[in-house]
C-alpha cells in the first residue's frame, strides 16, 4: 500500500494490509505533529506535496527496501494538507521474516523519504509561518 | 510554495538543465540558492547535465522535508 492522502489512517488497517504468515516481524513508524520546533511553539503544520512524483518515489523506495533488505512488504502512507498537533503525518509498516532486517528497512524507508520524496512542511507558529528545509535531527 | 505554480518557456533545442536554471534564475529571486535546488524532469530527478526535449515538464524545488 502506497498512499498520499489528506485523510487520516488507521494503524491497524495499514498493518493488516501487509501481514502474511511468513512474517515474524512487523515494524511500524508513525510520524506525528510535534508542538514545538527549534524553540518555537507550533500550532499546526501544512504539508504540500508534488503528488504524482511523490507516489512514484515512494514506490521506488519500497521496491529498493524489499530488494536491499530481503523483507517481504512495505506500506507507506503520507498525509498532506493542514494538520494539527498530535495528528498523524505518515506511517511506514515493514513486514519481514525477522526483526533485524525489518528494523533496518524501516529506517531506510524513512531516511529515503526525508531525503528525496517531494513533500514540504510549513510550521504555523505564533511568530509566523516557516517552511521546514531539509533534515531535522 | 515557491511563488510560481508554473510557467511556459520557449527555449532552444538541446538546452541543458544547467542552462535552463541560469535562464530561470534571472526571473525568480527564490532560486538564489541554486546549489540546493532539486530538479525533476517529467517527475524524475535529473542531474544538471541532462538535455531537455520538446514538451518536458521541469520542476524546480527546494530541499524536501517530508517524513
Amino acid at each position: 500500500m502506497i498512499r498520499v492522502t489528506k485523510e487520516d489512517f488507521s494503524v491497524d488497517e495499514v498493518l493488516e494490509s501487509i501481514r502474511t504468515g511468513s512474517m515474524g516481524a512487523l515494524v511500524t513508524f508513525v510520524g506525528v505533529v510535534r508542538d514545538s520546533s527549534k524553540g518555537r511553539r507550533v500550532d499546526r503544520i501544512e504539508i504540500q506535496v508534488y503528488e504524482e512524483m511523490a507516489r512514484r518515489q515512494l514506490e521506488a523506495i519500497r521496491d529498493e527496501a524489499i530488494e536491499r533488505f530481503g523483507i517481504e512488504e512495505v506500506a507507506i502512507i503520507h498525509r498532506h494538507g493542514s494538520l494539527k498537533v498530535s495528528d498523524n503525518i505518515m506511517m511506514i509498516a515493514v513486514g519481514g521474516g525477522h526483526r533485524r532486517e525489518a528494523f533496518d528497512a524501516c529506517r531506510y524507508v524513512l531516511e529515503s523519504i526525508k531525503e528525496r520524496v517531494p513533500i514540504w512542511k510549513k510550521e504555523i507558529t505564533p511568530e509566523g509561518e516557516f517552511w521546514v528545509e531539509g533534515e531535522e535531527p | 510554495m515557491v511563488g510560481s505554480a508554473g510557467e511556459e518557456l520557449d527555449v532552444p533545442d538541446g538546452l541543458s538543465v544547467e542552462a535552463l536554471l541560469e535562464k530561470v534564475n534571472m526571473n525568480h529571486e527564490f532560486l538564489r540558492d541554486m546549489n540546493r535546488i532539486l530538479v525533476a524532469v517529467n517527475g524524475e530527478y535529473v542531474d544538471r547535465g541532462t538535455v531537455l526535449e520538446d514538451g518536458d515538464v521541469v520542476a524546480l524545488f527546494p530541499p524536501v522535508s517530508g517524513g
